[in-house]
């Protein structure tokens, strides 16, 4: 699918993450939007569902599994990536098992993320 | 191979061998746990430049590892010189307070405050860290660095009561320039280190397979009438340690782990300043002066470089006087 035409939601609620990866991931065409708070970024996503969600898999209101497991019930197209910190990477395989589409882990160049979002966007049936 | 393994691999039954080659081992395991901690200063210097997505838990995961991985280090220097260990522990509780400051930051908050201009507090606090690390950025003895320095200090200054070495062993003589040096190797499980004249060709030990890949002369050879300079070496898998004493004084040690490894390949090299360093270090190593000589490292290269770097230690080593006559005049007196 054309770049141009994906919407990215990214959730973390370090504000580092999302204050560096939007422009960063804008710069493929997507549109991007982020949120700190993953009560609010779901409810978001269930007015308006994304192509991807990138998600931090560590967050205190919410954790990553859980947006992974709400967000492909409400849509099984997105494509969820999850994003890891130092000690979660077996926390990461569990959700590569739960369907996630790949994981990727902290620290990372936005650039990595980008060629995972890359091949995320391609693996979207248009 | 791991250390474990090789800690249930037997000796001999001499008491004095046992006790070389638990040093032998001891040292490995100081080796890699320094390894550790450069790793940790690398990694967040590369993480600096800005290019990352990083959050706080990678500052306090590294803060963390350091403390952990120092008291390793405290605890195995103690164990290798039992005395004088003291000042070893002060400095490390006053690290601990050091790195309990950078915690307390974080989980109190105050950490977020102080951000200027477009720096990002989790960056403005990976700096502060690496602060702590460098010895160019404040009191040199009081930096990561700088203590690991102090560190070893500590144990190259560690004396062994073992007649040393073995003359009974197998040795490889190596004729240089008036003198004849003598690697007396200790015998360790099953192997038999030197069998033969083909013996370092054909040994399974690479690191010794390299190391005397370009030397003029290797060849099991007989006492002559010339001087003998003896070391001792310990062949292990993927390690080998080769020193030499002057009495109870460490003057020169060479520890390799050659595995094929890129991670966990090293040469490390401790060199008393009486053994005129400089002109053998191969530009390959970085240095750093301690009291009584220069510590040399080399690691994090590829296998071919290893080799070659290594090659041209062992045929400068080998090959040159390095004051050693009168060395030897001064051991004789």
């Amino acid at each position: 699918m054309d770049m141009k035409n994906i919407k990215i939601m990214v959730i973390d609620d370090e504000s580092i993450v999302g204050k560096r990866l939007k422009p960063a991931l804008e710069k493929t065409g997507a549109q991007v939007e982020t949120f700190e708070d993953p009560e609010s970024a779901l409810a978001h996503f269930y007015e308006n569902p994304t192509d991807i969600v990138v998600t931090d898999i560590r967050m205190d209101k919410i954790d990553g599994i859980e947006i992974l497991d709400r967000v492909l019930a409400k849509s099984g197209q997105t494509k969820v990536i999850i994003i890891t910190g130092y000690a979660t990477v077996e926390i990461a395989r569990e959700a590569l098992s739960k369907g996630a589409f790949d994981f990727i882990a902290k620290p990372f160049k936005p650039s990595d993320l980008r060629v995972i979002i890359e091949r995320a966007a391609q693996d979207l049936t248009p | 191979m791991e250390l474990l393994n090789l800690f249930k691999r037997s000796v001999s039954g001499k008491s004095g061998i046992n006790e070389l080659y638990l040093d032998h081992l001891r040292y490995i395991k100081l080796l890699e746990n320094t390894r550790i901690i450069m790793n940790l200063f690398g990694d967040g210097q590369e993480k600096a430049c800005g290019e990352y997505i990083l959050d706080v838990h990678y500052v306090t995961a590294m803060v963390e590892e350091t403390i952990r991985v120092l008291g390793t280090l405290v605890f195995d220097a103690c164990v290798m010189r039992n005395h004088g260990g003291d000042a070893l522990f002060h400095q490390w509780d006053d690290q601990k307070k050091r790195a309990g400051k950078i915690l307390l930051s974080v989980q109190n908050g105050s950490w977020l405050q102080g951000s200027s201009g477009n720096e990002d507090p989790e960056y403005r606090l990976l700096k502060d860290v690496l602060n702590w690390f460098d010895p160019e950025k404040g009191d040199k003895k009081s930096s990561v660095m700088g203590f690991v320095r102090e560190i070893f200090n500590h144990i190259m200054t560690r004396t062994c009561t073992v007649p040393f070495p073995f003359t009974d062993m197998p040795a490889l003589a190596i004729p240089c320039q008036g003198i004849v040096h003598r690697i007396h190797f200790l015998p360790v499980g099953d192997e038999t280190p030197l069998s033969g004249k083909s013996s370092v060709e054909a040994s399974d030990c690479r690191p010794l397979r390299v190391m005397f890949r370009d030397s003029p002369q290797n060849a099991i050879t007989s006492d002559s009438g010339l001087a003998h300079v003896r070391w001792a070496a310990v062949m292990n898998g993927p390690f080998m340690s080769l020193g030499f004493r002057e009495g109870n004084r460490i003057l020169c040690q060479v520890d390799i782990c050659l595995s094929g490894e890129r991670d966990g390949d090293y040469v490390f090299v401790f060199m008393h300043d009486r053994m005129i360093p400089e002109p053998l270090i191969p530009l390959e190593f970085s240095t750093s002066k301690i009291n009584d000589g220069i510590l040399a490292w080399c690691y994090d290269r590829p296998a071919a470089v290893m080799d070659d770097t290594l090659a041209l230690l062992g045929s400068r080593l080998f090959s040159t006087p390095l004051g050693l006559e009168q060395i030897l005049s001064d051991i004789r007196r």
